[in-house]
């Protein structure tokens, strides 16, 4: 299994069946400048993964996903050969960065809290459509009380399926630097779900 | 590390959190999702930046013309408002004539480019381009020196000195007056900016420049006299305006010249002004 396609098969799978393999972009960085075609094909997915870890919503994922790709091939030729992936990921985190200051002065205009993706039909079995909902409201809001570097590494582990290896790649850190922000969020996720699930007005249930 | 779904939770709240990462699924690749983005890549001009957003393509050259472009926006910008903030400090319209100009400038106590005719105390040079002003005036002291009226001021004569206050706020209310209709202005009008509840009057600087420079170049002698009332005759400019009413009387004509001239001689008989007061005297008095 590829790491460019981890959520293709629709489940999560555990870390050892992803973990580094010879075809993996993640594991073997390109060497020299990239073509742009093969970069785009090889990474989209991942740039959407990496763009919902840093708390962008689902709705804006493409919009985001394209600005990300615009910057890319404007500053391709620049590119150094060293760590495709981490020179990916610095990007779309900038590009989320920016969303975020833009959305904030967007909201002032808008009347709506309630994220699009959030409303969108699910398939299957209505219950476990509405159930699986809320727990994406739930992680979501949760998430957004994270620290950013908390939140991308716990999105990435426990959500996508990052191995820690991996993670410490794109964030260009040690890995027990990955696992201790991962401990932590994890604490700060159990108390935040605590507190939005619990019973009263602002509560959900999960 | 395990996952926090993998791992065993050791109470409810970890159990819920279990629960809830269970229930989300990752992002699912979708390859229509990835085609639409490519068109809308292929879409996008290859050099251009944000969608929708035009992107500067000028070179150095065009961006150091909008700087220059730009500069030379701010220099006159800050060139009108300086001559604008000029023009209100000394009361001057652009609009006005400049006779206007000068007679709104009178009453102030800088002097001005604009007006040729001195103050007693605070001289300049009259402006070479008017033949009638370049001759000297006998009232104008040769060097500014307050300590020389300070002797006189300290023996006041016993008369004098109760009916100066009264009499200057006689006639500055007369030299706003006079000044007023003239000019759209009044002497006052800057302090009253500040503070409209109450109306300065001007002060014995303001009104001797004033009565000067009615004498000398709006050829106005009454309303010098006028103005001079208001200076106190025992006050700090006491012989200035001694002198000046002494040459506003004989210029007016008025019958008080005389006297005035030998009142100056009896308190200043070695003023700086004496001699012209002399000269005056003697061409009033019948051969």
């Amino acid at each position: 299994m590829s790491l460019t396609d981890p959520g293709s098969e629709g489940g999560r799978e555990p870390s050892p069946g992803r973990a580094l393999e010879e075809s993996d972009p993640l594991a073997s960085p390109a060497r020299g400048a990239p073509d742009f075609d093969h970069t785009y094909s090889t990474y989209f997915h991942q740039v959407c993964r990496w763009l919902r870890a840093f708390g962008c919503p689902m709705a804006e994922v493409d919009d985001l996903a394209q600005e990300t790709f615009l910057v890319v091939r404007r500053k391709l030729d620049d590119f150094d050969g060293q760590n495709l992936p981490g020179w990916l990921y610095r990007i779309a985190q900038r590009t989320a960065s920016d969303h975020r200051r833009r959305a904030w002065f967007r909201r002032l205009f808008s009347r709506s809290s309630e994220e699009p993706d959030s409303l969108s039909a699910g398939k299957g079995d209505p219950l476990q459509s509405l159930e699986r909902r809320r727990a994406e409201r739930v992680l979501q809001r949760a998430l957004e009380r994270m620290s950013p570097k908390r939140r991308a590494a716990f999105y990435l582990f426990e959500v996508e399926g990052y191995s820690g290896e991996e993670i410490a790649l794109l964030e260009d850190v040690p890995v027990n630097t990955v696992y201790t922000r991962i401990h932590h969020a994890r604490k700060d996720f159990v108390r935040f779900v605590a507190e939005l699930t619990a019973d009263g007005p602002q509560g959900e249930a999960p | 590390m395990k996952r926090l779904i993998d791992s065993e939770a050791p109470d409810v709240a970890t159990e819920r959190a279990q629960e809830v990462l269970r229930r989300v699924r990752p992002l699912a690749a979708s390859e229509a999702r990835l085609q639409r983005v490519r068109r809308a890549l292929d879409a996008a001009p290859v050099s251009g930046g944000r969608r929708g957003v035009p992107r500067f393509r000028g070179g150095w050259g065009a961006r150091a013309v909008g700087i220059a472009i730009l500069a030379g926006v701010g220099v006159a910008a800050a060139a009108a408002g300086s001559a604008w903030w000029t023009a209100t400090e000394h009361g001057v319209d652009a609009g006005e004539p400049p006779s206007e100009r000068s007679r709104s400038a009178a009453p102030r106590v800088e002097p001005s480019a604009h007006d040729p005719a001195p103050s007693p105390r605070l001289e300049s040079k009259p402006s070479p381009s008017d033949p009638s002003e370049r001759e000297p005036s006998w009232t104008e002291p040769s060097e500014a020196q307050p300590s020389e009226a300070q002797p006189s001021e300290a023996q006041p004569s016993g008369d004098n000195a109760p009916k100066a206050a009264p009499r200057a706020n006689v006639a500055g209310e007369a030299a706003a007056r006079t000044l007023g209709p003239a000019t759209g202005r009044t002497p006052t009008e800057r302090g009253a900016r500040t503070t409209p509840s109450t109306p300065r009057q001007p002060t014995e600087v303001e009104l001797l420049h004033a009565a000067a420079t009615a004498l000398r170049r709006d050829r106005d002698p009454q309303r010098a006299l006028q103005l001079l009332e208001g200076v106190s005759g025992s006050g700090a400019f006491e012989e200035e305006a001694l002198a000046l009413r002494v040459e506003a009387a004989a210029r007016a004509g008025d019958p008080r010249g005389p006297q005035l001239a030998r009142t100056y001689l009896t308190r200043f008989p070695a003023g700086r002004y004496a001699e012209r007061v002399r000269e005056s005297l003697r061409a009033s008095s019948p051969p």
